[in-house]
């Protein structure tokens, strides 16, 4: 009881001490909306208020190239190896107040490899990220679509790990084994929360996709973010949705998105819990069901 | 030494925002053409902003030292000598009070300085807003350019203010905004250091401070007693009066306890000064004082429980205190009608005669009358006032057991609210007042939380018998239950702690450092 009472304790004061959340943006398998998802969810934080870090840790490098800036960091090897003033040398204030940017490097694609040579190689960017908790009030960070350990330095920094699920069988499945990954290294599950991307409504696949996962997976978002050719032309306006096309519905449902977020952050992070289903049944219950809604 | 990671001494400086005033005489279209040869420039559709400064009251933020705006749906806590952004968070319209803001930078900076005193409206400002980005050659923003043209008013003025231009340096293109900067000077624009709250308030010739409390009097010890007390007596009406307003906006519940705070003070300070004036006139208007705190006694009760209202959802555990709003949306119907009754009095003939009656009592001595204490020298009158209070409260103290009613306990704190009134009044007069009062804050404090559970478990058993709460199987009436149990539990501590409170008290009036030595022939009664 002792014990517990002290660690609740210390969670608290240490949650005091931390300050801004880490939201990262992330999925193993690619192109299901990340980049999208994050340059509009850090450009709604910002027009909300919270100063906010954008941290692209892809070597695609795309949301900086929304943001118009160069895709290229000083002293690259030591920014996400070493953090401190290797960080914030780089960081560059964006076109909207409040909304400041750690761009990409093309040196990026070697995170992995540095980062095993690095002491305390999976936490290392949750302890650069720690001094820059003071100075923002939200970090989003932009990830790659991976599961070296550059994914373990994303869920040890995140306290929300947002997956967007494209809703079919296949992101389902990496959806899955993300989870499943995570229960078997002993992660904490409930900095999971997914939602919905690249929604095609009109697909009776995607619509028996997303109710069984409803059904079978705790805490996935309500917000559904449509596949919509405006969310495509972000990269000919290069700025955040919200910006340059702010009555579409896309941008109308990004804040949706928003909204939920802020709302688990205001709870603290809490999110659901994993349910008791095994990966492989919870995969193969989704493809024996959704192949019968298609059918249907 | 080798540097960690992560090391803290890299923090990084933002640059300041760099504000000019711009001349009268400036010739603004030669000098942005100038401009334009320099930078690309993109200029932003000219906005009309408006823009509040919230303050409580008493003026607590600013005494701090900061400034709190509110604009465009988002509110902003910063220093009012650095203007660069402290914490903000998008509300609209910004909350009374600083516990209904959301969780944050904000609420943990603004709740310690503002605690429960309404955020109410300083002024406004009508903002005239022209932007310019700078853009590099990939048509980023690289620094920004903001032209604001100002009107400031409060409820009864207004004016203009001078404009200004904004530099705004944006992160990573610090160089350039460095040559901007360089530039303005050598235009012939020089830097504002007083930032746009200062101006506005120096516009209107004011401080953040609604309402002050009236400075009181200052007494000479040598004055006679009439004199100083009826000058007393002017200034308390005048708190008073003063507080009137507030309370009929209901904008902060501190109104109404200044009110009620001067008529108390009032009425205590007639009784114990009897024979300084004539009797009848200030007999009569003692009744009509009483009828005052009287009428405010059970919406100031109200007051205090909706202020508590996070500590008594506090001692529940959950879920059961999630229960237990209904019985303060009960309380908050109650406070609303019980208002409106004290504005219907406010608003009677009866209550216009009593206080015109009683403003023109204490501002004409004649009326007053003199009585056989009158020319008694007024620090002779306060000393012996204190010392036979002091006696009183400390008889009554000794009788002091671990089972007395709590009728005996408050009669004791009627009795400490004496001295501690006697001693506000006359603290300039008698100095070692100020330490006394200090030492019986502790166990004044005690004394008045178990008279507020002790009107706070009248009013949940109250609230218990409502039709809708009685119900079995109630979890509203098991969370008032539970509630009830906690409020009686807290207050048999409290009765506990008053004996030892009171032990405290009195064993320091022994000590001889500091003196109390013109006291203490008064005091010592063991």
């Amino acid at each position: 009881l002792i014990s517990a009472i002290i660690g609740g304790l210390l969670k608290e004061t240490m949650d005091k001490v931390r300050g801004a959340n880490v939201l990262a943006l992330y999925h193993l398998k690619g192109g299901v909306g990340k980049t999208a998802s994050a340059v509009n969810l850090a450009h709604l934080a910002a027009t909300s208020g919270l100063k906010t870090l954008l941290c692209d840790l892809d070597p695609q490098s795309s949301s900086t190239y929304y943001f118009r800036v160069r895709p290229k960091l000083k002293a690259a090897k030591k920014v996400l190896l070493e953090g401190g003033g290797a960080i914030t040398r780089n960081i560059k204030g964006t076109d909207y107040e409040g909304l400041d940017l750690l761009p990409a490097d093309w040196s990026h694609r070697h995170l992995a490899v540095s980062l095993g040579k690095a002491k305390g190689p999976k936490k290392r960017l949750k302890r650069i990220l720690e001094p820059l908790r003071k100075e923002y009030e939200l970090i989003v960070l932009d990830c790659p679509a991976t599961m070296t350990l550059v994914a373990e330095n994303i869920f040890n920094a995140a306290d929300l790990l947002l997956i967007p699920v494209v809703p079919s069988t296949l992101a389902a499945r990496a959806y899955s084994n993300v989870r499943a990954f995570f229960q078997r290294k002993d992660y904490d599950q409930r900095k999971i929360h997914a939602f919905f991307s690249m929604v095609e409504k009109r697909k009776r696949l995607h619509q028996a996709t997303m109710r069984v996962m409803r059904d079978q997976f705790e805490g996935i978002l309500q917000a559904c973010i449509p596949y919509a050719a405006d969310i495509e032309s972000m990269g000919l306006a290069r700025a955040p949705l919200p910006a340059c096309m702010p009555t579409s519905i896309a941008a109308g449902r990004y804040r949706d998105l928003w909204r939920e977020i802020e709302a688990i952050m205001r709870r603290g992070g809490e999110a659901a819990v994993n349910t008791s289903l095994t990966e492989s049944s919870s995969v193969s219950m989704l493809a024996e069901e959704t192949s019968r809604k298609a059918d249907d | 030494m080798t540097k960690r990671f992560g090391d803290k001494s890299r923090k990084h400086r933002p640059l300041k925002d760099v504000v000019v005033d711009v001349p009268d005489q400036f010739r603004a279209t030669d000098w942005m053409r100038d401009l334009r040869r320099r930078y690309e420039i993109q200029e932003e559709p000219a906005v009309h902003v408006a823009a509040v400064f919230l303050d409580t009251f008493d003026g607590r933020l600013f005494d701090k030292g900061l400034a709190c705006s509110s604009s465009t749906g988002i509110v902003r806590l910063y220093s009012v000598d650095n203007p660069s952004k402290e914490a903000q968070v998008a509300i609209d319209p910004p909350p009374r009070f600083a516990a209904e803001f959301p969780e944050g930078k904000l609420k943990e900076r603004l709740l310690p300085v503002s605690r429960n005193r309404a955020l109410l409206k300083v002024l406004s400002l009508s903002i005239a807003r022209q932007s310019w980005r700078i853009l590099n050659a990939d048509q980023k923003t690289v620094a920004r350019m903001v032209l604001e043209e100002a009107e400031v008013r409060d409820e009864t003025q207004s004016a203009q203010l001078r404009p200004c231009l904004i530099l705004k340096p944006v992160r990573g293109y610090e160089r350039l905004a460095g040559e901007m900067a360089e530039w303005f000077e050598e235009s012939g624009l020089n830097r504002l250091d007083r930032p746009v709250y200062w101006q506005a308030l120096d516009a209107l010739h004011r401080t953040p401070k609604q309402h002050l409390p009236s400075s009181g009097t200052r007494l000479m010890g040598s004055m006679p007693g009439a004199d100083a007390v009826r000058s007393l007596l002017e200034s308390l009406y005048e708190t008073m009066r003063i507080n009137e307003a507030g309370v009929l906006g209901d904008t902060d519940t501190e109104f109404l306890h200044d009110y009620r705070v001067a008529v108390r003070k009032a009425r205590s300070l007639v009784a114990q000064t009897k024979g300084v004036f004539a009797p009848g006139p200030t007999a009569r208007f003692r009744k009509s004082l009483s009828w005052l705190g009287k009428a405010t006694n059970t919406l100031r009760d109200l007051d205090v429980y909706l202020l508590q209202r996070s500590k008594y959802q506090g001692l529940l555990c959950p879920p059961l205190n999630a229960h237990i709003e209904p019985f303060f949306v009960f309380l908050r119907g109650e406070r609303e009608k019980t208002f409106q009754a004290f504005v219907r009095v406010m608003n009677s003939r009866e209550y216009t005669d009593v206080v015109l009656g009683w403003g023109a009592l204490v501002k004409d001595p004649a009326r007053l009358g003199l009585g056989r204490k009158a020319m008694v020298p007024v620090e002779q009158l306060a000393r012996s006032r204190i010392a036979k209070s002091c006696r009183t409260v400390l008889e009554r103290g000794y009788e002091l057991t671990d089972g007395t009613t709590p009728r005996a306990l408050h009669a004791l704190r009627i009795e400490c609210k004496r001295v501690r009134y006697l001693m506000e009044l006359f603290a300039a007069l008698v100095p070692e007042a100020k330490d006394l009062t200090r030492r019986m804050k502790k166990l004044q404090d005690s004394l008045g939380s178990i008279q507020d559970l002790t009107v706070q478990e009248a009013r949940l058993r109250q609230y218990l018998t409502q039709p809708e709460i009685c119900q079995e199987g109630s979890k509203t009436a098991m969370a008032t239950q539970e509630l009830i149990s906690c409020v009686c539990e807290e207050r048999e501590l409290e009765q506990k702690r008053v004996l030892k409170l009171f032990g405290q008290f009195n064993d320091s009036l022994g000590e001889t450092d500091p003196p109390y030595s013109l006291l203490l022939p008064w005091l010592r009664v063991r």
